[in-house]
């Protein structure tokens, strides 16, 4: 069998021409005619390739790259990332509204020039005014006819009403970024492809987050960042793919958070002290807890343990203040570890550093036995009303006495806005006395100072556990 | 699995091995064999000895699949095992291990100068192997972002087909949204 290769050739000889291979078996293929010759680059490419690097590239990438060669200079219409950010747009001295008019002029103007038949990324953020309500539309319709895969809306200033068409023409978004829009009729039903949805400063309701969850089977990562009209969190679907959630800031979610999520990987919180329950968190690996307020809740110790409990598969762990407060310290006064925590490796802890978390911490560590990396977050100050509710727990006597739980894994410690004072001395110094396997100590001091120097070049001279442990001093960055 | 040998002839007249399931990462290959044309040599016009030996490699690593790391870890998703309550965690592990081993291949793989780069790229296109186009105009991409037009040009010494004059204007413009030229 044999075959031969025929075509024609042109002046340039990048550009894609059809080229025939014939065989005897009458076989006909066609295949693009692209010469390799030695020492080309990147500007001997014909448009075809460069289009398709463009592709790859984000609108302001694309037109730099199209403004170096003439023969390119209108092929950055083939862009696919858009993004149109109206805080990076040049102000020349501008007010606000001058700014924003001229954002939207080049906008239209972009617009009109794409030719992508799909995108993969449409972004905008621009402070939303009612006389641009129907050109965001046009945008937010041009986007989801070209079946955009990521869509991110930004109105930071004011709140965008969503059109109805949005609805109906969801199926191709995955990521779906929304900020200060109002929903209106989304059920979610047509938006099967979401894998990734992030909501802040939206107004939603628990059947809203019900919708979303029930009619995104694909849904993994799930945020909702100071939204309001949330009265609680309950999602109670262990047949949920979802791995991440957020909810950060939202209120007022007086109902408290339910979750039953077996394949959750990933929880974080921030916001008031709400309710928690969590069940069946099978497969949790990373946790943050961040209570702002902390004021006027009672502290809850039968709560906190059962939160703790429902974390209890958690390797990286996060927690704030509060929970040291609360924290049962049975172990001090009667040796009982309060729950267990086998898989947590990592532990990081927010604290002002005082006598009445102390106790807590110390607990944490008994209940955490494979423990390698602690990081401790000095410095954070506590509202005076604080003081005025709550009773704090007590220091035992003997506190900083060799413990009665093993301290044999911990590597490393690192402690960030250290300001030598006597309790982070305290507990440093208990670390390396105790850490047999310790290998560093970071201290990242709040600022430099002579008294931190001086209290870091102390810790040199302690009674140390581990003889190859390393005391480093950094700068917060 | 077959082990049927496939002769890739360069376009300097060398000839190279390949297994046929590897061949058939590249579709104008899978074509040529499928036009059942397996007794001879494939010439290869357009590819040299210097690029071939590297199509081969990526060629042998992805056997069938046509995929990138990317492809696998984002897309083909069977939807209906998806939603399944239980999926199992340990191919989810299994799969997991094989992405991140198959990333580090690439990184390794994709770990050479913009030559051949330039050539792999075209080499790709024209055999028509979807996963090692998209990985090569990826990395091009990636030699772009967040880079100045002058930063661009010199890092692929890309000669400008401006006149002076034109260039001089060019330079003029230095703010990104300056672009009344992509207007034009």
């Amino acid at each position: 069998m044999s075959f031969h290769a025929c075509g024609t050739t042109s002046g340039n000889g990048n550009s894609v021409k059809l080229f025939i291979i014939a065989f005897s078996s009458s076989t006909m293929f066609f295949m693009p005619e692209l010469y390799i010759m030695a020492d080309k680059s990147i500007s001997d490419l014909c448009p075809e390739m460069v289009i398709m690097i463009i592709t790859f590239l984000s609108l302001p990438d694309a037109m730099n790259l199209c403004s170096l060669c003439r023969s390119w200079h209108h092929l950055w219409s083939h862009c696919r990332i858009i993004e149109l950010d109206e805080t990076s747009f040049p102000t020349y001295g501008d007010g606000e509204l001058v700014v924003r008019s001229r954002f939207i002029e080049y906008v239209k103007r972009v617009i009109s020039r794409l030719d992508a038949p799909t995108l993969s990324k449409f972004s905008l953020r621009v402070g939303y005014e009612p006389q641009y309500h129907k050109l965001i539309e046009d945008w937010i319709w041009f986007a989801t006819v070209r079946k955009v895969e990521e869509l991110n809306l930004d109105f930071s200033v004011g709140t965008f009403i969503m059109p109805e068409f949005f609805s109906r023409l969801g199926g191709s978004i995955k990521f779906l970024i929304l900020k200060s829009c109002y929903l209106v009729k989304l059920d979610f039903q047509s938006f099967v492809s979401l894998s990734k949805v992030s909501f802040s400063r939206i107004e939603i309701s628990m059947t809203d987050v019900l919708n979303l969850v029930t009619n995104c089977p694909l849904l993994e990562d799930f945020s909702l960042v100071q939204c309001s009209g949330l009265l609680t969190v309950i999602l109670k679907l262990p047949r949920m793919k979802l791995k991440r959630l957020v909810v950060k800031d939202c209120e007022p979610l007086s109902l408290g958070i339910e979750l039953t999520v077996p394949n959750l990987r990933y929880f974080e919180y921030s916001g008031g002290l709400v309710r928690f329950d969590l069940r069946h968190l099978d497969r949790i690996e990373e946790a943050i807890l961040d209570y702002d307020i902390e004021i006027y809740f009672n502290y809850q110790i039968l709560e906190i343990k059962h939160l703790i409990r429902g974390l209890k598969q958690v390797r990286i762990l996060k927690l704030c203040s509060y929970v040291y407060k609360v924290f049962p310290t049975e172990y001090h006064f009667f040796h009982e570890p309060p729950v267990q925590l086998e898989n947590l490796v990592h532990l990081t802890v927010k604290t002002c550093m005082e006598s009445y978390e102390l106790p807590g911490i110390m607990c944490f560590l008994a209940c955490a036995p494979n423990l390698r990396y602690l990081s401790i977050i000095s410095g954070f100050t506590r509202s005076i009303d604080d003081f005025l509710y709550f009773n704090f727990p007590l220091m035992p006597d003997g506190f900083w006495m060799p413990p009665k739980w093993p301290l044999n894994c911990l590597e490393m410690v690192e402690m960030m806005a250290f300001s030598a004072d006597n309790y982070e001395m305290d507990l440093l110094k208990f670390l390396l006395r105790n850490g047999v396997v310790l290998q560093k100590v970071i201290i990242k001091p709040k600022q430099a100072s002579e008294k931190n120097f001086q209290a870091i070049l102390g810790l040199q001279n302690v009674e140390k556990a581990s003889e190859t442990v390393q005391i480093v001093y950094e700068s917060m960055s | 699995m077959s082990s049927t040998k496939i002769f890739l002839k360069s376009s300097d007249d060398k000839t190279f091995e390949i297994d046929e399931t590897a061949a058939r990462a590249s579709e104008t290959l899978k074509n040529i064999i499928d036009g059942g044309c397996l007794d001879g040599v494939i010439p290869l016009p357009n590819v040299s000895s210097n690029i071939l030996p590297k199509v081969i490699e990526y060629c042998k690593k992805h056997g069938g699949d046509n995929g990138s790391s990317k492809k696998i870890a984002n897309g083909g998703v069977d939807k209906d095992k998806e939603i399944l309550p239980d999926y199992d965690e340990e191919e989810d592990k299994r799969e997991k291990v094989r992405v991140d081993e198959l990333k580090k291949w690439e990184e390794e793989y994709m770990d050479f100068d913009q030559q051949v780069l330039y050539d792999l790229m075209l080499a790709a296109n024209y055999l028509h192997i979807k996963g090692l186009l998209d990985l090569t105009v990826e990395k091009a991409a990636s030699m772009i972002r967040g880079r100045t037009p002058d930063q661009i040009r010199e890092n692929f010494n890309i000669n400008s087909d401006f006149t002076p004059e034109e260039e001089e204007e060019m330079i003029l413009i230095e703010d990104e949204w300056d672009d009344e030229w992509a207007f034009d």
